[in-house]
């Protein structure tokens, strides 16, 4: 066995023994904390793709959160059809849609194209809490028929789990490609890349459409989770939290948003009961990652495990200067 | 009774431009969107309430409030922002980590519920215009918009001060060239931008309520107004005061519902086509490379 596989026995010991432990006398409170927490672990995973894989900062990827619950509740209550087949319809149409949502958000950069998502998904969130008629306002969607093997707690809590053991795996599987590699040049110098033929707006529309379509998975096991669909899941503080979870996680390590999406909403909902301030001790420490830990949980240990492809940190100093240097010399 | 409803519409732009000018200004010459305003907004707003409560009048209460805010600024801005001067991407997640930290602290300190605004005297009574009533307080929002435009104009056009700050907005390079100490004159900006988002803060309460979710209740609001007006435009920042308070007015007494909606509609289709507002200049477009 080669030596940068040497992780594979350990992984897979410990995925058997996450599936069989509920059976061997897991509490069912803590099989339905996890569930919850390893979905949020999709969703930081499905961010990690815009904050560090194109750079940009959303504040509206709630939105496909959202597509994801409404999508999958409204398409099981018209059609009944399989939960499991109808989160992957939901997914795929997702994808096109959020496509032509970035392509026109691209045009904008930085600050603006924040501004944009923004609002995009507030304005998404306005019309689900208003169309009662669709989605029963403020008051949701219940009494969705979800498939039989939903409603066992034990395979609602081991198919998200396998899912994101198979999106982190793949995920920086693609990111060691070429085509990731494209995705990280377009990021890390646009002018040049373009220059490689690359477009930049392309290029990040992909990412971005990907993206989408793993949080719309994401809300499609939420729902599941939840079996009903509220507005609120898809407000503008879940936007931030998952904005949250990826800065803390490390963005672009992938596997670093995954742990802190599960860590944190493992902490939010065993602390709140204890410390009503959880939020307040979370902005602190995010601020500090902020500052001092610009690649997160993801920058620490050893980077030859962790980091195998030479990673930049993107909240770095200078990091989004590219554009304004080459502007400039381009009027020498 | 259009007068009534055109009348409060001129109230609510007096007080969106209030609460977007600091916003605009900061964007202006940090390229910061600053969502830690929405924490100055909500710290204005408690501290107004705590003076009113404690038989404080309401303007000595209001200016407060804006000074309380500037302070808070202030130390965010030498303490947390500083050191990313050259990372505008960490210096905006930092801004809203500060958001959530102010709210959270205002959450824990005076608690989630919603107080009651102590209004007496003339402030609280109504005047009939229209045929209906209009409370005088929101005559006093449209004298403090007034007031507040008329002061800031002055400072960046009539004073030396003013002309570096412009200098700074139209190009930061230029302006150290010029032997302009810039890095002095952002956080000088950045606490202006503190005190008129806590000023506003102190404005809100009367008709908005006090509560821990103000700040991001009315971050949407002021993005829409920033976006339309133009970043860094203060002029453009009334204009789309106005369009906004008015159409939410009149939007909002048909149909109540749709009044947030179709600003956020007007938003989006502004970004698109034109991403630096009505009065901006500040390109927001992508330099886009052709393959």
């Amino acid at each position: 066995m080669p030596r940068n596989r040497l992780w594979l026995p350990p992984l897979a010991l410990l995925a058997i023994l996450y599936v069989v432990w509920p059976w061997l006398g897991g509490s069912p409170f803590l099989v339905n904390l996890i569930t919850g927490g390893v979905i949020w672990g999709i969703f930081a995973v499905s961010y990690d793709l815009v904050l560090g894989w194109t750079g940009e900062i959303s504040f509206g990827h709630a939105l496909w959160f959202g597509a994801g619950i409404y999508g999958v509740a409204l398409l099981v209550q018209a059609t009944h059809i399989d939960t499991m087949l109808a989160i992957l319809i939901v997914a795929a149409i997702t994808a096109p849609l959020s496509f032509l949502v970035h392509i026109i958000s691209l045009r904008l950069r930085g600050a603006y194209f924040a501004m944009i998502t923004f609002a995009i998904a507030e304005f998404a969130y306005l019309l689900v809490q208003n169309a009662t008629a669709l989605t029963g306002g403020t008051n949701g969607l219940t009494g969705i028929m979800l498939s039989p093997y939903f409603l066992d707690p034990n395979f609602l809590y081991a198919i998200p789990a396998a899912l994101l053991l198979i999106f982190v795996l793949g995920l920086r599987a693609i990111g060691r490609s070429r085509s990731g590699r494209i995705v990280h040049a377009v990021r890390d110098n646009p002018t040049r890349a373009a220059l490689f033929g690359h477009n930049e707006v392309l290029v990040k529309g992909i990412t971005l459409s990907a993206s989408s379509a793993l949080a719309a998975i994401a809300g499609g096991l939420y729902l599941a989770y939840q079996g009903m669909a509220f507005p609120d899941a898809m407000s503008s503080n879940t936007g931030f939290m998952v904005l949250l979870m990826v800065v803390i996680g490390g963005a672009d390590s992938i596997w670093g948003p995954a742990v802190a999406g599960i860590g944190l909403y493992l902490l939010e909902n065993s602390l709140t009961s204890t410390t009503a301030h959880w939020s307040l001790w979370l902005g602190v420490v995010y601020v500090l990652v902020v500052r001092f830990l610009p690649n997160g949980l993801g920058g620490l240990g050893p980077r030859r495990l962790w980091a195998p492809r030479g990673q930049t940190a993107i909240l770095h100093e200078g990091a989004g200067q590219s554009r304004t240097k080459v502007r400039e010399s381009n009027l020498e | 009774m259009i007068a009534n409803v055109v009348l409060a519409g001129i109230s609510l732009a007096a007080f969106y431009f209030v609460l977007s000018a600091g916003l605009s200004l900061v964007f202006g010459i940090m390229g910061v969107l600053n969502f830690a305003s929405a924490g100055y907004f909500l710290v204005g707003l408690y501290a107004a309430w705590y003076m009113l409560g404690h038989g404080s009048g309401f303007l000595v209460a209001a200016l407060a409030a804006g000074l309380i805010s500037g302070v808070t600024a202030l130390i965010v801005e030498f303490v947390m922002l500083r050191p990313l001067y050259r990372n505008p991407g960490g210096q905006l997640l930092t801004t809203l980590g500060v958001m959530l930290i102010l709210t959270e602290a205002v959450n824990w300190v005076f608690g989630p519920q919603i107080q009651q605004e102590p209004m007496q005297g003339l402030l609280a009574s109504t005047l009939p215009v229209g045929g209906l009533p209009f409370p005088v307080y929101r005559l006093l929002l449209i004298a403090s918009g007034l007031v507040i435009y008329l002061l800031l104009v002055a400072l960046l056009r009539g004073t030396s001060l003013g002309l570096k700050v412009r200098a700074g907005v139209e190009s930061q390079t230029l302006a150290e060239l010029s032997g302009i100490r810039v890095l002095p004159l952002r956080s000088l900006v950045y606490a202006l931008g503190g005190i008129l988002a806590g000023f506003a803060g102190a404005l809100y309460g009367p008709f908005g309520g006090v509560y821990p979710g103000a700040g991001t209740d009315t971050l949407l609001l002021t993005f829409i107004v920033v976006v339309i007006g133009g970043l860094g435009s203060v002029g453009g920042t009334l204009v789309a005061s106005l369009i906004i308070g008015l159409a939410e007015a009149l939007v909002g007494f048909y149909a109540p519902n749709l009044a947030l909606t179709v600003n956020v509609l007007a938003m989006i289709i502004v970004l698109i086509l034109r991403p630096q507002g009505l009065l901006g200049r500040a390109p927001g477009r992508r330099d886009t490379h052709a393959a």
